[in-house]
């Protein structure tokens, strides 16, 4: 027994707590005390990784109790990289935050900071938990904590989180019912109970249960066509809180799909199956509509919202491929996408702060003016496209050799065909930044925003190193992850 | 009939409650309706988790010692039920807290603003 997993999700709660009292007392310690439970995060993120390479299992029983009787946290290699993808991306987007902060939130930072540390909680629990009902209220905690963070922005941005708290509430009660219809059947919460107890039942409610919990975790991961909650949060999002929560909110309920598919449900007995085939298909379309819809949008934020929409169809399509290298290929996209993600809106938030700008058609005006900045939107666009060696390709060349093995051509036709859309939004996006025609001139650039710069560096820099360092991390590490016990 | 009505009665209530929540959410416009819509429904999974945990016949769900072997309720369903309103409640109270947000950037809690982007680009 380790009481790791649970410390995990601890800490940054804990660190919202006392985010909130210094916010009460001591307005300046705010800051230092939310990076300080962050740097806590990380590190035991970072341990339960350590503790798990060589497939241990991190289990802590609640109170001293066994499952199934007692509630049980585990973390298996699985558990802990997302863990460590999620305390990374959000750690370093909550360093990078302070300019965009002080931008748009100003006076309001000890809200943002409990939100924020909120978030993360909430995701490392989903992360750790190995209870179908404690799945559903770390949800809700990471939820809840996004809709604020939504709805702190200007003018629209309540509307958008509303809409997204409605739709996003509907989701996570579809699954709560799910739920109710798998312990109604089995009588049990605990995931590998319930993997066990499911082939003794004639498993016509518990294909109910799974097919509404699928649901509800679509909808939470934005997949098409329950996208609509997702351009307008991101979009209204204030840039820090859009760091903070659009980069992982969506991959943590994919992450929460793969977990439920294959640990709880099986993959043999999905296997050719209606679930999987609605899956990809609705996948495979998220791909080709979200980038082709990206093309279009005028606001940068739009135009990542539709770009992660079009990802997100890509990590579901390689879940609902179901086999070894589709899935890792999902796995290892979840982190990617969430890097590349991460990277994008600290650029735009970095780009509002020192220049103002939010439209793409603008990004002409720098010409040149932000060497940096445009250097890690080229890494983090490539990424995207999919050019090796870095992390976007890997990720989407594991899912296409996914589709492959299983036959399916026509799902790698649509990757390729979705890789194309996504040159044309990516590039309409480099193009502006690097040959647009020399327009009027912006004002010099507003001090500020470095902290969001070198966190952005620091993310391009994983997207490429995960990449190079691709073929030993799935060799050694997600492929075993990924072989379900 | 009637006993039919009686062993099926709390599925009824469930059943009724997600249609009337499904109804709100889908036919009104108004983001208060369509939240009302959705508590609706809230209520509705929590019917359906409490009447999941009925034994004909049982009783509370507390051992009087050795030898007591009468049926009992499920408690569990009570108490993930208690968790959940305890998630709903928190729900509601982030969504009143939007909602006032919403009325005092626009006056009204009823207005339907744009969902596409407006021309000065938002804030």
């Amino acid at each position: 027994m380790s009481t790791l997993p649970t410390w995990m999700f601890l800490a940054p709660f804990l660190g919202a707590l006392l985010v909130g009292i210094a916010g009460w007392s001591v307005r300046g310690l705010v800051r230092p005390v939310a990076l300080g439970a962050m740097a806590l995060t990380c590190g035991l993120s970072v341990a339960a990784l350590l503790g798990t390479l060589g497939g241990e299992v991190l289990v802590t029983h609640m109170g001293g109790w066994p499952a199934p009787l007692g509630i049980v946290w585990s973390v298996d290699r699985l558990g802990a990289f997302m863990s460590v993808v999620v305390a990374f991306v959000s750690g370093v987007a909550l360093v990078g935050s302070r300019a965009t902060v002080r931008a748009e939130l100003e006076g309001r930072e000890t809200g943002f900071y409990t939100c924020a540390l909120l978030l993360v909680s909430g995701l490392l629990g989903m992360t750790a938990t190995a209870d179908l009902f404690n799945f559903f209220v770390h949800l809700e905690v990471a939820s809840l904590s996004a809709y604020a963070l939504v709805a702190a922005g200007g003018r629209g941005a309540p509307q958008a989180a509303m809409r997204y708290l409605i739709i996003g509430s509907l989701g996570a009660s579809l699954y709560l019912l799910g739920v109710g219809f798998l312990y109604a059947d089995m009588g049990s919460l605990n995931m590998r109970d319930v993997a066990q107890l499911l082939p003794e039942t004639d498993g016509r409610l518990a294909s109910l249960g799974a097919a509404f919990m699928v649901v509800g975790l679509a909808v939470k991961m934005g997949l098409f066509p329950l996208h609509g909650w997702m351009p307008s949060a991101y979009g209204r999002a204030p840039f820090a809180s859009g760091a903070m929560m659009a980069p992982l909110v969506t991959k943590v309920a994919a992450y929460g799909l793969v977990r439920m598919l294959f640990w709880v449900f099986g993959y043999e007995r999905l296997q050719g199956g209606l679930l999987l085939e609605v899956l990809c298909w609705a996948g495979a379309a998220a791909m080709v509509v979200g980038a082709g819809l990206a093309f279009f949008q005028r606001d940068l934020l739009r135009l990542l919202a539709y770009s992660s929409i079009s990802q997100v169809g890509l990590i579901a399509l390689g879940v609902g491929l179901g086999n070894v290298s589709a899935r890792t290929g999902a796995v290892l996209h979840i982190a990617g996408d969430g890097l590349m993600k991460g990277v994008l809106f600290l650029v735009a938030g970095a780009l509002f702060v020192r220049h103002g700008i939010r439209k793409v058609d603008d990004l002409g005006k720098l010409r040149g003016r932000e060497p940096l900045l445009s250097a890690t939107v080229v890494v983090a666009g490539l990424s995207l496209v999919g050019i090796p060696p870095l992390v976007g390709f890997f990720g989407k060349w594991y899912v296409l050799v996914g589709a492959l093995e299983a036959g399916r051509t026509e799902f790698a036709a649509l990757i390729v065909i979705a890789s194309l859309g996504t040159v044309a939004y990516v590039f309409r996006v480099l193009e502006k930044l690097y040959f647009a025609p020399r327009t009027d001139a912006l004002p010099p650039a507003k001090p500020g925003g470095a902290m969001a710069m070198a966190s952005a560096a620091v993310l391009a820099v994983a997207v490429v190193g995960l990449g190079l360092a691709s073929s030993v991390v799935v060799q050694s590490f997600l492929m075993p992850a990924m072989e379900v016990p | 009939m009637m006993q039919f009505a009686a062993e099926r009665g709390p599925y009824y209530v469930f059943v009724v409650l997600m249609v009337l929540g499904v109804y709100l959410l889908l036919t009104h416009r108004s983001l208060l309706k369509n939240f009302v819509g959705l508590y609706l429904m809230q209520l509705g999974i929590v019917v359906f988790f409490i009447s999941i945990a009925v034994r004909v016949g049982g009783s509370i769900p507390v051992m009087l010692g050795e030898g007591h072997d009468v049926a009992v309720h499920n408690p569990v369903p009570h108490a993930l039920m208690v968790t959940a309103i305890v998630v709903s409640v928190a729900t509601l109270g982030v969504a009143i807290a939007i909602l006032l947000r919403i009325q005092k950037q626009q006056g009204s809690i009823d207005e339907d603003v744009d969902e596409a982007e407006d021309p000065e680009g938002g804030s």
